[in-house]
């Protein structure tokens, strides 16, 4: 998806391990991703960055985490609806939030020794944030829901319900 | 959670997030008007150095006016070349040794005791210029006028 600037597949991925399997496993999904993503990258490589956005990642895996103790991430393996899929997204959305709010403010201390001005260009002069935003708001709501029913059969019955 | 307790909690969360995205878009936008708004300051900036703005009107017989308001027009145009610029070329008129004599304006042809009148406002009042409009340089900031009367008027 790299032509496609700030459409990640992987922001989901980490958040229903975090559902499924819990924090610790979801930052190891967030980790390891980032080091294949981070390094291979072609858009180049930069240790102060990777770092960032290792540490940031994991905002996926706490919200996965927490999302994983309320009865829609219970409810792992159950019929996809309406109603989770919004919520899903919407803690999508939220966790990019914070996430973009993070690499951005430690990019603009990097880049222009400011952390407004990081924020400033979170959206200007591309809208990276709002895409980023939108489409993690679109992958969490249709795709979570298929992730952790897929997953649900890989973990025992009693931990989540199917 | 009940149902309608779930509905409201689903619905909150999406309006948060409808909220967050509007104004992330309306921060998009201030800062795209910001910056279009900077570089069109530099963009007059840079054209003052070339160019002179100047306001033309152009009146006609029956009280019609028409402005061409923030004229640019190279420095040291006069005003016959400004208002061909401004008409597209339709300012036409009779050379004589004392200079051009304008018969018409936008196909509006002088006629009987009514001709076409040039003015430059001075500022309080419009003045009759007694100069070919050929010879009569623009400055910056101008205001100047086609009148089509019988010479005892202003615009």
């Amino acid at each position: 998806m790299i032509p496609l600037s700030n459409v990640k597949l992987m922001d989901s991925i980490v958040f229903a391990t975090g559902v499924v399997f819990g924090y610790v496993p979801g930052t190891l999904v967030a980790v390891l991703s980032w080091l294949i993503y981070g390094t291979l990258n072609p858009l180049g490589f930069s240790a102060p960055v990777l770092a960032t956005v290792v540490l940031s990642e994991m905002v996926y895996s706490c919200g996965g985490h927490l999302m994983g103790k309320t009865s829609y991430g219970r409810r792992a393996g159950s019929s996809v609806d309406m109603n989770r899929s919004l919520v899903f997204g919407s803690a999508g959305l939220l966790c990019t939030l914070i996430y973009d709010l993070a690499t951005n403010a430690v990019s603009g201390l990097l880049a222009y020794n400011s952390i407004w001005v990081g924020w400033a260009t979170m959206n200007f002069p591309f809208p990276l944030g709002i895409i980023h935003e939108s489409s993690n708001f679109l992958f969490f709501a249709s795709v979570i829901p298929i992730l952790l029913k897929v997953m649900a059969k890989a973990v025992p019955t009693s931990t989540y319900e199917r | 959670m009940s149902t309608k307790g779930n509905m409201w909690f689903t619905l909150s969360l999406v309006l948060t997030c409808t909220t967050v995205l509007a104004s992330a878009t309306a921060v998009y936008y201030y800062l795209h008007y910001s910056s279009s708004e900077g570089l069109y300051a530099d963009t007059v900036a840079a054209l003052d150095s070339l160019t002179y703005s100047v306001r033309i009107l152009l009146e006609y017989s029956n009280g019609t006016q028409q402005w061409y308001n923030q004229t640019r027009i190279p420095i040291g145009w006069s005003f016959m070349q400004a208002a061909n610029k401004t008409t597209g070329g339709k300012v036409l008129g009779q050379r004589y040794s004392f200079g051009t004599f304008v018969t018409s304006i936008n196909g509006v042809t002088g006629s009987g005791p009514e001709f076409w009148f040039a003015y430059s406002w001075n500022g309080k009042n419009w003045v009759l210029l007694e100069i070919a409009p050929e010879q009569y340089t623009l400055r910056q900031g101008e205001i100047v006028a086609w009148y089509l009367n019988d010479g005892y008027k202003t615009p």
